[in-house]
């Protein structure tokens, strides 16, 4: 069984690494450019593509894999929005995205954001990047002492809440569709 | 009763007026000047006199203070190494500070910046102010996949380990007197050397106690997991700043976020903006993408400002009537 995978960045290779080591019987060849008609052939001998690209999957680059005997398309995110999906089905494609990276990293993004700027870290950090070490009027706001909204509490608002709690934030939500244990 | 406050900032105000609120009775008056032998005559009149800075409290100034009236001084900050502690004794003096303004201002700075290093939040904000709007390869690490040593689980290490399980990190934790709470969790290494051998980030909340003295020195960190983080808001003198920029160099220590110095006094809190920089390994470590360097800062929020002025206000009051608050030092 063979995998070719495009677009892989350094910093994907430590996990591609980790897969390759868990799947050993697999084996799995990789370019950092991108698929496209020009790359297609890369391909060649593989069972199943994976990509990560903002480059649209045209029809001209599903027929260029289909060509070489593969329809199976694993993409490494979750936008499928530049998919030909007419020419998908026409040409019999198996396709699979990533829905859910890590909620977590997008809830503690939110969160460190949030504190930041309460905390007031980018002028804080400009002063002392000058050598401006005072530290008034520079204050800051505890996370603790905030009532912070969270919109929406899904896989990642719930997350965001849990921080929120470790901080002894008061927290209130607000989604359509209420989360039974919030 | 009157209370006369010196050093009053700005950002002290709005705590100031709602204390006064509480307290119709009492008549405040300030000023934004620290107090020396020359301006102790504006407490004349007054009870207890309020008072914050770094600018020794010597005996020529007590005298003076104590020469208008005024024997009872309120610290509105928990260090009290600058008081000249035979002068107040030998003239009758009450002193009280403040111990605790707030441990979350504490161990949110801690996190924050914890979190940030994580995040490699520096460079990738230096890359967005010039316009490099592309997120590769500064990529980040998620405080839920760390394994976060704590140092010390007072008042302020407990409020981080809160916020640590908040974000989901494996919390491992030691203190020379456990935590019965904690004990129980089963938080607790058995020493130091685990917590070292087991730990991708590390955070101190202990004294500067000599005991502690450069705890945090070439041996300790030969112990610690290649790539370890490290954060010290606790007191300069935990850390032996060679050893971390020795680490920092070999890459034995990957990042490390620092809100106090062991010679900070005479650096910190002072404008060296368009000067030279007098601490060339402050500047050295101030430049370097993986560090941030904040000037004593981790109390100062809205919060433990309020607290200061409220319990120091309190304790002002107290003194003038005769009692004695429970944050009075003895000495």
């Amino acid at each position: 069984m063979k995998v070719f995978a495009y677009g892989i960045r350094d910093d994907e290779v430590p996990a591609l690494k980790s897969w390759q080591e868990e799947n050993p019987t697999v084996e799995v060849d990789y370019t950092n450019e991108v698929l496209t008609a020009d790359t297609v052939a890369l391909a060649k001998g593989a069972n199943s593509v994976v990509t990560l690209q903002l480059d649209p999957y045209g029809a001209d680059v599903l027929e260029g894999l289909a060509d070489l005997g593969i329809k199976n398309l694993s993409l490494r995110n979750v936008g499928t929005e530049t998919i030909d999906f007419e020419a998908a089905k026409r040409l019999d494609f198996n396709l699979s995205n990533v829905p859910v990276y890590s909620p977590n990293a997008i809830a503690e993004h939110a969160m460190i954001q949030l504190s930041r700027l309460l905390r007031r870290t980018k002028p804080m950090d400009a002063k002392v990047a000058k050598h401006d070490l005072r530290w008034a009027p520079t204050i800051g706001r505890e996370v603790r002492m905030q009532t912070v909204g969270v919109i929406g509490t899904g896989n990642i608002g719930r997350k965001s809440i849990n921080i929120l709690k470790g901080f002894g934030a008061k927290v209130i939500a607000y989604d359509k569709f209420p989360n039974k244990e919030l | 009763m009157k209370i006369f406050a010196y050093g009053i900032r700005d950002d002290e105000k709005p705590a100031l007026e709602d204390w006064e609120k509480k307290n119709p009775d009492v008549t405040v008056g300030y000023t934004q000047e620290l107090l020396t032998p020359e301006t102790a005559q504006l407490a004349k009149g007054s009870d207890s006199a309020v008072v914050y800075q770094q600018l020794d409290y010597t005996k020529e100034t007590l005298t003076a203070l104590a020469e208008v009236g005024v024997k009872n001084l309120s610290l509105r900050n928990v260090g009290t190494d600058n008081i000249d502690f035979d002068a107040a004794k030998e003239l009758g003096f009450n002193v009280s500070n403040v111990p605790v303004y707030s441990p979350n201002a504490i161990a949110e700075h801690s996190m924050i910046q914890l979190s940030r290093l994580l995040r490699r939040t520096k460079p990738m904000d230096a890359k967005v102010a010039k316009h490099d709007l592309r997120w590769a390869p500064t990529i980040g690490r998620e405080m839920r996949m760390q394994t976060v040593g704590v140092i010390g689980t007072g008042n302020i290490g407990r409020k981080a380990i809160n916020i640590l399980k908040g974000f989901g990190a494996k919390v491992i934790a030691y203190d020379k007197f456990p935590n019965k709470e904690l004990q129980e969790e089963g938080l607790y290494v058995d020493s130091l050397d685990d917590l070292y051998a087991q730990a991708d980030a590390i955070s101190l909340y202990v004294p500067g106690v000599p005991e502690n003295h450069h705890l945090i020195n070439k041996d300790s960190i030969a112990k610690m997991k290649d790539g370890v983080v490290l954060v010290n808001v606790s007191r300069g003198n935990l850390m032996d700043i060679d050893a971390i920029i020795d680490g920092l160099n070999s890459g034995k220590v990957s990042d490390f976020a620092m809100d106090v110095y062991e010679e900070e006094v005479g650096l910190f809190n002072e404008d060296w903006s368009g000067k030279e920089f007098p601490d060339p390994k402050i500047a050295d470590l101030i430049a370097r993408d993986n560090v941030l360097v904040t000037p004593h800062i981790a109390f100062y929020t809205t919060k433990a400002v309020d607290e200061m002025v409220h319990q120091s206000f309190d304790a002002a009051v107290a003194f003038a009537k005769g009692e004695t608050p429970a944050i009075a030092v003895k000495f």
